[in-house]
């Protein structure tokens, strides 16, 4: 009996470190697009326009040039630009120059922004002007919401759509799109 | 109980029970009051309203007026002319309101007790129009993008999450619809001959999910919409705002046509205020404050004035989506109350007459579980008490720097009215917002002009 006992407090245990945390919102979170940057590295690094080159390459320096929210999501210029600094910053992504010789950057005008007034008003006038810009990189944001019949849960499916364009022919290199769902439990109205 | 006791156990006795009462009494009330702001904003010192509300914001998310306090300084930055501290304080309402289940482990509580314990999220309507306000922001600064999302966001919130009453028609799409009909119209666009399962009867081209009669809310949306050249999306967001307001075809032919390069959005009023009413004041119900219905009317220096109607009524929004789901809970706890406390009055008189302390203890008893009932029946009457009464919605063309633009109220507000000041084209292809929020006090200075900071139309970004 004893035996029988414990065996069922530690498969109770074992189930429970099984459960799935509840998550509250749907809204997309930080770790969705660190997981992205990697895809993202791979799909890069699989494109047509990036199998030819290597770390001898000429440079292509690659602005992120716009973010258009055409998701339900709100999502301030802040947290827009935060995504694309995110994206900008992460390993996977700055690896590219190594074997490549990409570099992303982001626009000078916003990097100037984030500094402040004072800087801003500093360095208005070089900052960035060093850079020559091969590339540009438009970033997409949509989404389908599904909601349960009674209320009391929520689903997302974000997608994130890149498109590179190449500044000297105008025309698209690359193009690829990154989804991640969101679900979420409890009253969406409370 | 108190039969062959002492006297001094029966005072004791009798002590604990009315102590009871009084703290059972005391459960029904409602907390300490705060100074409104409707002073300040009734003269047209939104800022100092402002100020006021952020004086007294509440930090604790578990707390009942953390977003009641976010919504309404949200709302009176805006109608300050802060855009940007609007924004932060909407951004943390819709972090609220993006978080589910907030009120999930309060349920019980809340039941049983009183629905103060609840945090406080908003009536569907409040949520709403939070989330128009938000759309209002993010087109201040060009961000008609973020528009599109608030718009679309409020109309989410008017959705009734009841599940289908059986015999009920349909009446509602999904997204995988939407999305299907869009396709289809997309397919037709390219020449292409769609399938269709239950025929081409479409009115629309599939956009507008949703079905209510927030036409501020669509008006935003088919707005922004067009201003990120999502002409289809636009159409279907117009063709919904003429169909709930016929009022309203000139501007949108207006909007249609892409004759304008300017959106002004006009406040005016106070929102109406909830009450407690009904028996044992267990039900709420919204009562308004002001009831003006003229026209709003528009002068550009240089241009005929002309008139617009109220595109929202917050008076009729609140009748029309009000969300009293503790309604039924708190008259149930009303009636049960009631008869708890005769039940207990009758007991303790048949106590009397017998000479009976036991039986006389219970029935105060009885009665004192009549009076928790009825105590926590009120219904709880925190509300956002900062929103406008009627939104008006004008589009323009301003061709000219430092272009003024004054509004007036026909038959109410006295001629001066308030003036936007110094406007310019924009210096995009998107169109430029404005939102001006009028004084509410009908005998005000007729010269007062209301100043506003001048939006970002450009964006601060590349």
């Amino acid at each position: 009996m004893k035996y029988l006992a414990s065996a069922a407090i530690v498969m109770l245990m074992v189930s429970s470190l099984g459960c799935k945390t509840t998550d509250r919102t749907s809204r997309i979170a930080v770790d969705d697009y660190v997981e992205m940057t990697a895809v993202m590295a791979q799909s890069l690094r699989q494109s047509d326009a990036f199998a030819e080159r290597s770390a001898e390459s000429e440079p292509w320096i690659v602005s992120f040039d716009k973010v258009l929210n055409l998701s339900s999501e709100i999502m301030t210029q802040g947290e827009q630009w935060g995504v694309v600094a995110l994206v900008r910053g992460a390993q996977p992504i700055n690896s590219l120059w190594g074997d490549k010789r990409v570099a992303f950057v982001i626009p000078a005008q916003y990097a100037i922004d984030r500094r402040g007034t004072l800087d801003a008003e500093r360095a208005d006038k070089g900052f960035g002007s060093e850079r020559s810009v091969t590339h540009t990189i438009t970033v997409t944001f949509r989404s389908v919401t599904r909601v349960a019949e009674d209320g009391q849960g929520r689903t997302d499916v974000y997608a994130c759509e890149f498109q590179m364009l190449d500044l000297n022919s105008n025309e698209p290199v690359w193009l690829d799109v990154f989804e991640f769902k969101r679900t979420a439990t409890g009253s969406v109205r409370d | 109980m108190f039969h062959g006791r002492s006297p001094f156990d029966r005072v004791r006795a009798v002590s604990v029970l009315v102590l009871v009462l009084i703290v059972t009494a005391g459960l029904g009330c409602q907390s300490g009051t705060r100074p409104s702001p409707h002073g300040k904003m009734r003269v047209g010192d939104f800022a100092g309203a402002r100020d006021l509300v952020e004086s007294q914001v509440e930090d604790d998310l578990g707390n009942r007026r953390y977003m009641l306090d976010r919504m309404q300084a949200g709302v009176l930055n805006l109608d300050a002319g802060d855009v940007r501290q609007s924004e932060r304080w909407f951004a943390e309402v819709y972090d609220v309101l993006r978080t589910q289940g907030l009120n999930e482990d309060r349920t019980v509580r809340s039941v049983i007790f009183t629905e103060g314990v609840k945090v406080w999220k908003g009536e569907p309507f409040e949520q709403a129009m939070a989330l128009v306000y938000y759309g209002f922001v993010q087109a201040s600064q060009g961000s008609w993008d973020n528009a599109r999302a608030a718009a679309s966001n409020a109309l989410f919130y008017l959705r009734d999450f009841e599940p289908e009453e059986e015999g009920k028609p349909e009446r509602r799409i999904d997204t995988q619809e939407v999305a299907k009909r869009a396709a289809e119209y997309e397919a037709r666009q390219r020449g292409e001959t769609p399938e269709f399962d239950d025929g081409d009867d479409y009115l629309d081209n599939g956009y507008v999910a949703e079905e209510n009669n927030f036409t501020m809310a669509y008006l935003l949306h088919g707005i922004a919409s067009q201003q990120l050249g999502r002409d289809a999306e636009a159409s279907d967001y117009f063709n919904r705002v003429v169909k709930l307001s016929p009022a309203h075809r000139p501007l949108v032919k207006q909007l249609r046509a892409g004759d304008y390069n300017t959106v002004v959005v006009v406040a005016d009023g106070l929102g109406p205020r909830k009450i407690a009413t009904g028996p044992g004041n267990a039900l709420s119900r919204y009562q308004p404050i002001d009831t003006t219905q003229t026209p709003a009317k528009i002068s550009v220096v240089g241009q005929s004035p002309f008139e617009v109607p109220a595109v929202t009524n917050l008076n009729q929004m609140a009748l029309d989506h009000r969300w009293n789901n503790l309604e039924d809970v708190r008259v149930a706890k009303n009636v049960i109350g009631n008869v708890l406390i005769a039940g207990g009055a009758i007991v303790i008189a048949e106590a009397i007459d017998e000479e009976s302390w036991e039986f006389a203890a219970i029935g105060a008893g009885i009665a004192a579980l009549g009076l928790l009932a009825k105590g926590t029946a009120k219904a709880n009457t925190d509300y956002c008490d900062v929103f406008p009464q009627r939104l008006f919605v004008a589009a323009l063309n301003i061709t000219e720097p430092d272009t003024d633009i004054t509004i007036e109220m026909p038959g109410v507000w006295p001629p001066g009215g308030s003036t936007l000041r110094s406007l310019t084209p924009p210096l995009t292809n998107q169109a430029a917002f404005y939102y001006l929020r009028i004084p509410t006090d009908r005998d005000l200075d007729p010269n007062a002009i209301v100043d506003v900071t001048q939006p970002v139309t450009e964006g601060s970004l590349p």
